[in-house]
């Protein structure tokens, strides 16, 4: 009777959600860029990134919110990446919804890495799954938008529209 | 926006190695010099354990004008940053490897930059759809939850890219005592190939989870 309440509940929040969700996921879908024309700055001296990605697909409704130390540094919808800056040396960052799941890398001086999301199935709602990545693997998903400044958390590092804007150069006149 | 600036291709800007400062009877190596090491045992993400080192050697000499400066077998140690075994809804193994150094007599060369993340294969795509069409046929979302991903295997022998991480000076003397101690025939070989002489997605096998 109880897991009948829960799954009850659960479904109409799912459904009271959907609304919102799918219409950030049609915005996202709407702005994307190929991937192969975002440029990727290179990482302010004495430091490395991460550019977190996560490909469309299944399990859109459900959240990949990135997190270091506990604290949130970005959400990552379905079809969105962000750049993080870091100190060089082993960093930790987790996702979590139903389940918890965690990658650790190794940031280096004047590096880029990679690391996606993807929503893999769980028994109430999907679970994200965190996981080292390539730029291939980031090439290949066709199209991606910058996750929005206000969907950033308060944890550093990760690179605001304007700061990614202002650590691009801008393209030379001919 | 950034995005509306960019031009039609995807541009990193890759750091420049930096001249290493030069003493006066003394070879330099320079930071961020490219070398190439040999695995010496074997990894995995469900072998490995987060945080363990495990032991790497030169597999080619560093060579600068023409000149083997610290020759091929050095040993040295790498460290597993992550390791983590597939898991159900088709999520495959993951290992996240660091290069740390390898000792050259009395002098250690600090490492980084290795090129050896390896993913086992996701099953995720294949589990998700697997839970969709559960619609129609309820076990299927049962077999979906518990199928695994691959683990993914470095096996020992694997030769990787790295770094030298910082400039490096050697005496003329602690040149010719270093080689005078390794008189192996790697040693003495030549240098490391532009290409790897086996891809590492060729040396990495998966392995189906269990």
């Amino acid at each position: 009777m109880t897991s009948r309440i829960v799954t009850l509940t659960a479904l109409a929040l799912a459904m009271l959600a959907t609304p919102a969700v799918a219409k950030d996921k049609d915005k996202a879908k709407a702005e994307a860029v190929p991937t192969e024309s975002i440029v990727i700055p290179t990482p302010p001296s004495g430091k490395g990134q991460i550019l977190f990605f996560r490909p469309g697909g299944t399990g859109f409704a459900v959240g990949c919110s990135v997190n270091e130390n506990g604290q949130k540094i970005s959400s990552l919808g379905a079809g969105r990446y962000f750049i993080m800056v870091a100190t060089p040396g082993r960093h930790e960052y987790t996702v979590k919804s139903e389940a918890k799941d965690t990658l650790a890398l190794n940031v280096e001086d004047g590096e880029t890495q990679y690391a996606s999301c993807k929503i893999k199935m769980g028994i109430m709602v999907g679970r994200p799954d965190i996981r080292p990545s390539t730029r291939d693997d980031f090439l290949k998903t066709k199209k991606l938008k910058m996750v929005d400044a206000d969907d950033m958390g308060p944890g550093e590092g990760a690179l605001r529209p304007d700061q990614l804007a202002a650590a691009v150069p801008a393209p030379q006149a001919k | 926006m950034a995005q509306a600036e960019a031009p039609s291709k995807t541009s990193e800007m890759v750091p420049t190695a930096p001249s290493a400062s030069v003493c006066a009877d003394c070879v330099a190596i320079p930071k961020l010099t490219p070398v190439r090491i040999e695995v010496l045992t074997d990894l995995g993400s469900r072998l490995s354990k987060t945080g363990e080192m495990f032991p790497i050697k030169l597999a080619y000499p560093i060579m600068i004008d023409g000149r083997i400066i610290v020759p091929a077998g050095a040993m040295g140690m790498g460290e597993v940053i992550f390791a983590k075994g597939s898991g159900g809804g088709g999520a495959g193994g993951e290992l996240v490897l660091a290069a740390r150094y390898v000792d050259v007599g009395s002098k250690r060369v600090r490492l980084r930059s290795l090129q050896l993340n390896v993913n086992g294969k996701s099953r995720i795509d294949s589990a998700n759809a697997m839970g969709i069409a559960s619609a129609a046929a309820p076990g299927l979302a049962l077999v979906a939850l518990f199928m695994k991903g691959k683990q993914s295997v470095v096996p020992a022998g694997t030769i990787a890219d790295a770094k030298t991480a910082e400039d490096i000076a050697f005496t003329r003397d602690e040149i010719a005592a270093v080689a005078a101690a390794m008189p192996t025939p790697m040693a003495q070989g030549a240098p490391a190939p532009a290409i790897a002489t086996v891809p590492v997605a060729q040396q990495v096998s998966q392995e189906k989870g269990k």
